[in-house]
């Protein structure tokens, strides 16, 4: 009996200790790992960082391209031990989030500014500025370069740029007789709205099998950079204000490009239903020969849907339209580069930016990295890693790059309200101008919340 | 002789007592396991929730603000809206769960063991499977250029709808799927309380010359009623947390009307970090779900005969 009632007490205790024993941080782990680098020197020195990264390289399975750079970093920076893990697009920024909020933060990530300078306006990513020599100031672009910055410091290393642009299925055009009606010959391939209007027609009318010549969304934010370009450039007046201090899409000029787009929508030029469309549908509709034209593409979706095209189509790259000739079309762009979290161990921050600038600048290594993402540097002395003629054009259209805004102050709130608005104006409960006015108004107003 | 029993009768009470702390305190060892998780999985995250839902907190800024994300959610026009959107949620799922659930149970709990349990799992095949996939298939057939639905609504002669994008239907298609989801579990229960009514009421009624519906009306229904009431709770606090269909199918679209409260939870506290706001509105929430379970237990507890 007595025997029977320890060994049921021992039972529960251990149960309980079980428990907890997955609670506890396994301090030995990391000890022996650290000392498995292989330096004898300095093992006190050694530092162990962890590298977010969202699958940002295009070989192999995610996080092989990032083992290979951290290998060769390794060869030259034996005591610094890397942890990659692998985060993806669509819960990643939560995952950061929910780290940052616990003090358990990664100790750099490779991003765009949108969350890179959002995460630095919270405090908790550490300055970049010593990393910025005068030769990479002179190389890069002031547009990108202030994307990078918070109050005047740099908080974003920046490696590579694509610019955001339409692309027309140029076999189907071929087909069709109408690849006269692109702008492929003119300079730049800039084109006006009324060319674009007239092109949408002939493929409406030569290519009736088709679901429509193109597609708008605006079902979530993903991608709603895409279709506040294509209004902002078929209007002419950019999305925000030069000085960052207001929001402007609700010009007249834009609203009428919005009105424009809705009556095309009734019209039959671009497809109804955008309003339950998200990007990737309207991407998946152009990469199986539903529509002719995608709204928003750049050199690394080029690179990535290759393989989920129902024929290999040629395809070419044809910046927005705009009003007229004398106006210049105005890209949004994504800039991709990395952050460093400030996690009070200036040690970490130190080992984080000495990789970063491995990375970034390894003759050995540099030049693979930036092809692996499948996008252009973003210092205009490196060029000429594709050898493929869009890919060309892509690079040499880095020149129209607008205003970046993705690093304001509510950038993410922002974003909220946009594509509700832009629904509503879709479903016709709001007149274009009373939507943009709406938004706006919401925009302007996340500008300068605290 | 008094005394003597006395004695005895304490004697007896230690050694219960002695008996019954040793039995409890294996009891409680037992169910310590499960009662640390509760508390921290549970209890802790509840009320940390509410203590958090007094601050203004974005990632490492944790400021008190008192009432403050209260008084904003009362004047947010978005939230209101997405608490009416869950409200027509609930109401539109849970009455049309337990017809459904009640009809098939009915119609099979007297068929043979195996085409019992081929409905069955039928209909309990949504709740296993994985609810992302099943939001893909549903995507796909609400699609309006490419979906099953125009196609067949055609054959009748119908245009097309944009079921997802469309204010009118997009709510009402989001409770077709939410009742597909929610099916499985309350067949499997009413499929089970119905073969243990006894057979023997439901003949004596019949040779009192009951018929079929008044059977059902008079005997089967009360007799059913512990299940339905734990049904209608279980099916009540499920549907006021949908979130996964409404992200994956409408992220909230269009123009807010399929945002429900949870959604906006997530949206608040994962895409703009305020998750003091976020707290609050979850706290709102289980306010609205614990009156609201009370409502029900008050109004079918009575019923219910056990």
């Amino acid at each position: 009996m007595k025997t029977k009632k320890v060994l049921v007490s021992l039972v529960a205790i251990s149960m309980i200790a079980s428990m907890f024993a997955g609670c506890g941080k396994s301090t030995t782990e990391s000890t022996t790992s650290t000392s498995s680098a292989p330096s004898s020197t300095a093992k006190a020195e050694s530092v162990e960082i962890t590298w977010w990264d969202y699958p940002n390289f295009q070989s192999g399975t995610a996080g092989d391209y990032e083992k290979q750079l951290v290998a060769s970093f390794n060869k030259k920076y034996p005591n610094i031990k890397v942890n990659v893990e692998m985060i993806d697009f669509a819960s990643g920024p939560q995952k950061v989030n929910t780290a940052i909020a616990s003090n358990s933060a990664p100790d750099l990530i490779f991003d765009y500014p949108g969350r890179i300078i959002d995460y630095a306006r919270n405090g908790v990513m550490a300055e970049l500025d010593d990393l910025f020599s005068d030769s990479l100031k002179s190389d890069v672009s002031t547009k990108i370069l202030d994307a990078c910055k918070l109050d005047n410091k740099y908080y974003m290393y920046p490696i590579n740029t694509a610019p955001n642009m339409m692309a027309f299925n140029k076999t189907m055009l071929d087909k069709a007789g109408l690849t006269n009606m692109l702008p492929l010959n003119k300079e730049d391939r800039l084109w006006t709205v009324s060319e674009f209007e007239a092109l949408l027609k002939a493929i409406k009318e030569k290519i009736p099998t088709l679901t429509a010549p193109t597609a708008i969304f605006a079902k979530s934010s993903a991608g709603d950079q895409g279709t506040r370009a294509w209004i902002s450039n078929m209007g002419g007046v950019s999305t925000i204000a030069p000085d960052l201090s207001k929001y402007t899409i609700n010009d007249p000029k834009d609203v009428a490009a919005l009105q424009w787009i809705v009556d095309s929508v009734n019209s039959g030029l671009i497809l109804k239903g955008g309003e339950a469309l998200a990007s990737n549908d309207v991407v998946d509709m152009y990469l199986g020969e539903k529509i002719a034209c995608v709204p928003l593409y750049n050199k690394t979706l080029l690179a990535s849907s290759a393989a989920k095209k129902t024929s290999n189509f040629e395809e070419v790259f044809i910046p927005y339209p705009t009003p007229d000739a004398s106006v210049k079309p105005q890209f949004e762009a994504y800039i991709g580069g990395f952050g460093v979290f400030n996690n009070n161990d200036v040690k970490k921050v130190e080992a984080a930016k000495k990789l970063v600038d491995f990375i970034a600048n390894d003759q050995d290594t540099a030049k693979e990295t930036l092809k692996q993402t499948g996008s252009f540097s973003v210092r205009s002395s490196i060029t000429g890693l594709y050898d493929d003629a869009e890919s060309k054009y892509c690079e040499s259209m880095i020149k129209y790059l607008g205003t970046y805004y993705n690093q304001v102050q509510g950038f993410a709130e922002m974003r909220t309200y946009y594509f509700p608005v832009l629904q509503n104006i879709l479903l016709g409960t709001q007149t274009p101008k009373a939507g943009l006015d709406d938004f706006v108004k919401k925009a302007n107003e996340t500008l300068v919340k605290k | 002789m008094e005394n003597i029993r006395k004695g005895n009768n304490l004697s007896v009470r230690r050694k219960i007592n002695k008996t019954n702390l040793r039995e409890w305190t294996t009891a409680y060892l037992f169910l310590a396991p499960m009662l640390v998780f509760f508390i921290g999985f549970v209890v802790y995250p509840m009320l940390k929730g509410i203590y958090i839902s007094f601050f203004d907190y974005s990632l490492r800024n944790f400021k008190f603000v008192g009432l403050d994300n209260y008084i904003s959610l009362i004047n947010d026009k978005i939230f209101i809206k997405s608490l009416l959107n869950t409200l027509i949620l609930v109401i539109g799922n849970v009455p049309v769960v337990i017809l459904i659930s009640l009809f098939v149970s009915a119609n099979i709990y007297k068929k043979s063991p195996v085409v019992r349990s081929l409905f069955r799992g039928i209909f309990y095949l949504p709740t296993v499977c994985s609810v992302v996939s099943i939001t893909v298939v549903w995507g796909w057939i609400y699609h309006p250029n490419f979906g099953i639905l125009n196609y067949l609504t055609s054959l009748f002669g119908f245009q097309p709808i944009g079921w997802l994008g469309d204010p009118k239907y997009a709510l009402g298609c989001m409770i077709a799927v939410l009742v597909t989801l929610s099916v499985g579990q309350p067949i499997i229960l009413y499929v089970a309380a119905l073969g243990n009514v006894p057979e023997s009421y439901l003949e004596a009624a019949e040779i009192d010359g009951a018929k079929p519906w008044q059977v059902f009306r008079h005997i089967t229904w009360p007799l059913l009623m512990p299940t339905t009431l734990y049904i209608i709770i279980i099916t009540t606090i499920n549907s006021f947390q949908c979130f996964s269909i409404i992200q994956l199918l409408t992220a909230g679209g269009p123009s807010y009307a399929t945002s429900t409260v949870m959604y906006m939870v997530y949206e608040r506290a994962f895409t703009l970090n305020k998750y003091g706001l976020s707290s609050a509105m979850g706290v709102v929430l289980a306010i609205v779900i614990m009156i609201i379970s009370i409502i029900q237990f008050k109004f079918f507890g009575d019923e219910v005969d056990y």
